[in-house]
């Protein structure tokens, strides 16, 4: 059997490289990780689950948490914006849908990471000194 | 029947007190509490820009009391006590690498495991055939402008050809990215922020430590001693790199010719102090243990001076410009009467590191405590006489006060200490006997009172430094609140291991890190520090200050300095009502035999108004005697 990915990236369109820059962040953190494209999840989804089958970034998001292990998603649209969602948390609580740069992305799988592993978030509050 | 209010301006409250006090002879309840209020202190105690903070709380009781200002007869303020104290601190160490070793740095996530040794090599130079030797192993340096993917790709192509790739180092946070797209896994150090600083072709050792574990190699002297050779004399050398390495997950360690850690002592220089009897000298190297014994050997002191040019010279200077300005008197007329030393440690980036670390610096906080004139106590009446048109008179000594005060607190009697743990210093008055009949009008020849340096925010700075805030209001609320470790969105483990539930999930930046518990909700603490070493550190400040100078003040007041001779101590002011300075306080006085714990003043006011409160009683006690008579 397949290990559990304790996070999951639905992303929709040609979003790869958006896609690989957030695994990478989840890789660098060590926590298993998996992509699913938009049509392959909305599929296998329980009926109405997944906010009537749209393809924004936060409900991607909705849907790829509702499907990790851990219950922490990213949710990728067609036109780039990027969500971070906990299925326990309300939409948003992570912050807004937005467009990010790689740099910015693959810091968004660490903390998508981070909050699996129990450590404090580098964004959007500052690096912690020591 | 009059109505007066007593007021009390502290370091940072100003206290009042509204009351309805009875002249004739015959009255025993002759006193009657209206009501009690507070407001910040304006401007610095004891000066006429008191007179804002005055009024406000002023108008507070008033309010409380249910009172109109036009019914108050007399306005009574304290004799402020003419002390205020400023602070210093200043590093006595200072680590510095003189070339390319790393120490302290602990990057979260370092890759591979185990221990390389190799010549360092530029990954650019890897497939340069005359760059990387066959016959020698290599570490390979990776720099931030190289992207994980080439970097593999480089160093798996080496492998395959051949080349002993025994580790690498790479700038950015990618250890785990290079490692997982390697034919096979070596150890890789990452987020080493100055690779340039590592020479090229230099024989060095990488170690990561297995997750769970610290480096076994290079925390040892003879492992370092052992992989690169060294003679008894390079060995000696090499010994404080590996103490300095003891208890990391990852190390990286390049053998240069002069390579070094060296801890240097700054000079400090010596402070001078002059006793009313005698003058001492202490060097700030012998720490404040020796500085505080001298100061218990010379007291009462008349001046501290520094050595100009040294640090311990700037630190005084600039206490004194401070206090000169703050009091408005010459710099030259500003003598210190008391100081309190402390050690205490700053982290600090070390001189010529690679990565940024931080090692812990040994620092010398100075509290000092320096008298004012009386002067402007006579201008700020007047001035309170005109704006408020009523009568305003300096009641008495604000020791004798806050005796009468405490007093009210149930289950007291004389004799009795009074300590007022406050912002700037803290205060002792000790009242022994039994008050003689109605006479004695306050009775302060009896009193004694002493004022030392330090207090709240001599432990707001230390928690600030030894915590490596950077922050004086996050270490201010770390001071005030307990703290707890936010587990997940919906729960806190508080300091003493429980559990609490919340009914709105934290928000994302106190997710897993320590946080306040403040009135009116959590506030994340910017540090690394786990819960425990937070509380710690608090503990610790908040005894090396407060304990600390209790049993210094009450030592000077007891008599003959036997503080076995005190019944009651009765502990009042603002930092009185912290959560644990109070019994911190109790618990190493219960050691003496004494009973200490927090006013209560006239069994409701807790340790806040007893200097108003005081004030009230001696006015009353003075018309009392006055109608006696």
């Amino acid at each position: 059997m397949k290990r559990a990915a304790a996070v999951v990236v639905v992303c929709a369109g040609p979003t790869d490289r958006q896609t690989r820059a957030v695994l990478d962040g989840l890789e660098e953190e060590g926590v298993p990780a998996r992509a699913e494209a938009a049509e392959e999840a909305l599929d296998e989804a329980v009926q109405g689950a997944a906010a009537g089958g749209a393809a924004d970034a936060r409900s991607l998001a909705g849907l790829a948490c509702d499907r990790a292990a851990f219950d922490v998603g990213v949710g990728i649209a067609a036109d780039g914006t990027v969500s971070l969602r906990h299925a326990r948390l309300p939409q948003d609580h992570l912050g807004p849908p937005r467009l990010l740069d790689l740099a910015h992305l693959r810091r968004l799988g660490q903390d998508a990471g981070r909050i699996v592993k129990h450590l404090p978030l580098q964004h959007p509050y500052p690096a912690p000194i020591d | 029947m009059t109505l007066v209010v007593g007021v009390d301006i502290g370091n940072s409250t100003t206290e009042a007190c509204v009351a309805r006090v009875a002249c004739t002879r015959e009255a025993v309840e002759a006193v009657e509490v209206l009501g009690a209020g507070l407001a910040p202190t304006s401007g610095v105690k004891g000066t006429s820009q008191n007179a804002p903070g005055v009024q406000r709380a002023l108008e507070r009781a008033l309010d409380a009391a249910g009172c109109r200002l036009a019914d108050v007869a007399v306005v009574l303020i304290n004799e402020a006590t003419p002390v205020i104290s400023g602070l210093a601190m200043e590093t006595i160490t200072q680590t510095v690498i003189t070339e390319s070793t790393m120490i302290g740095h602990n990057p979260s996530t370092p890759a591979g495991e185990g221990l390389g040794v190799g010549v360092t090599v530029d990954v650019a130079a890897l497939d340069d055939p005359q760059g990387a030797r066959h016959d020698t192993p290599v570490v390979v340096l990776v720099p931030a402008e190289v992207d994980f993917d080439d970097a593999a790709e480089a160093i798996g192509a080496a492998l395959t050809a051949g080349v002993d790739v025994a580790a690498a180092v790479a700038q950015r946070d990618d250890a785990n990215l290079i490692v997982n797209r390697l034919p096979r896994p070596i150890p890789v150090v990452d987020e080493v922020e100055h690779l340039d600083r590592v020479p090229r072709g230099m024989w060095s050792a990488v170690e990561v430590a297995a997750p769970g574990r610290s480096i076994r190699t290079l925390s040892d002297t003879y492992g370092i001693a052992s992989i690169f050779d060294l003679d008894p004399a390079a060995t000696r050398a090499i010994a404080p790199v590996a103490r300095a390495l003891v208890g990391t997950r990852s190390a990286v360690v390049v053998r240069t010719p002069a390579g070094d850690v060296i801890e240097r002592v700054i000079p400090a220089g010596s402070l001078e102090i002059l006793g009313e009897k005698r003058i001492g000298r202490v060097d700030i190297d012998e720490g404040a243990e020796a500085i505080m014994a001298a100061v218990r050997r010379l007291a009462p002191l008349s001046d501290v001076r520094g050595d100009p040019g040294s640090h311990v010279g700037g630190m005084l200077s600039r206490v004194r410009s401070m206090m000169a300005r703050l009091s408005d008197q010459p710099e030259d007329q500003v003598a210190i009467r008391d100081i309190l030393a402390l050690d205490t440690f700053v982290p600090q980036t070390v001189v010529g590191g690679l990565a940024g670390e931080v090692s812990q610096e040994n620092a010398v906080a100075l509290a000092a405590m320096v008298r004012t004139s009386h002067g402007p106590m006579d201008r700020l009446a007047q001035q309170l006489r005109d704006s408020l048109g009523v009568d305003v008179i300096i009641e008495g000594i604000e020791a004798d006060m806050a005796v009468l005060g405490a007093l009210t607190t149930p289950g007291t009697a004389r004799p009795v200490a009074v300590l007022d743990v406050g912002g700037g210093s803290t205060d002792a008055a000790f009242a022994g006997g039994a008050v003689a009949g109605s006479g004695g009008g306050g009775g302060s020849a009896d009193v004694h009172t002493v004022h030392v340096a330090g207090a709240g925010d001599l432990v707001t700075k230390l928690i600030d430094s030894e915590l490596g805030l950077d922050d004086l209001e996050a270490a201010e609320l770390v001071k005030r609140c307990p703290v707890a470790k936010a587990e997940s969105f919906f729960h806190l483990r508080l300091e003493d291991g429980t559990v609490s539930f919340l009914p709105e999930p934290l928000p994302a930046q106190a997710y897993a890190r320590v946080v306040c518990l403040t009135e009116t909700g959590v506030v994340p603490v910017p540090t690394r520090h786990g819960v425990q070493r937070v509380r710690e550190v608090r503990r610790s400040a908040k005894r090396r200050v407060f304990v600390a100078n209790a049993v210094r003040a009450l030592e000077q007041v007891a008599p003959h300095g036997n503080l076995r001779q005190m019944h009651f101590v009765v502990v009042v002011g603002g930092s009185a009502l912290d959560f644990e300075i109070p019994e911190l306080i109790a618990a190493e006085l219960g050691r003496s035999g004494i009973v200490c714990g927090t006013g209560n003043v006239r069994g409701t006011e807790g340790p806040r108004n007893a200097v108003a409160t005081g004030l009230v009683l001696a006015y009353a006690r003075e018309q009392r005697a006055k109608a006696a008579s």
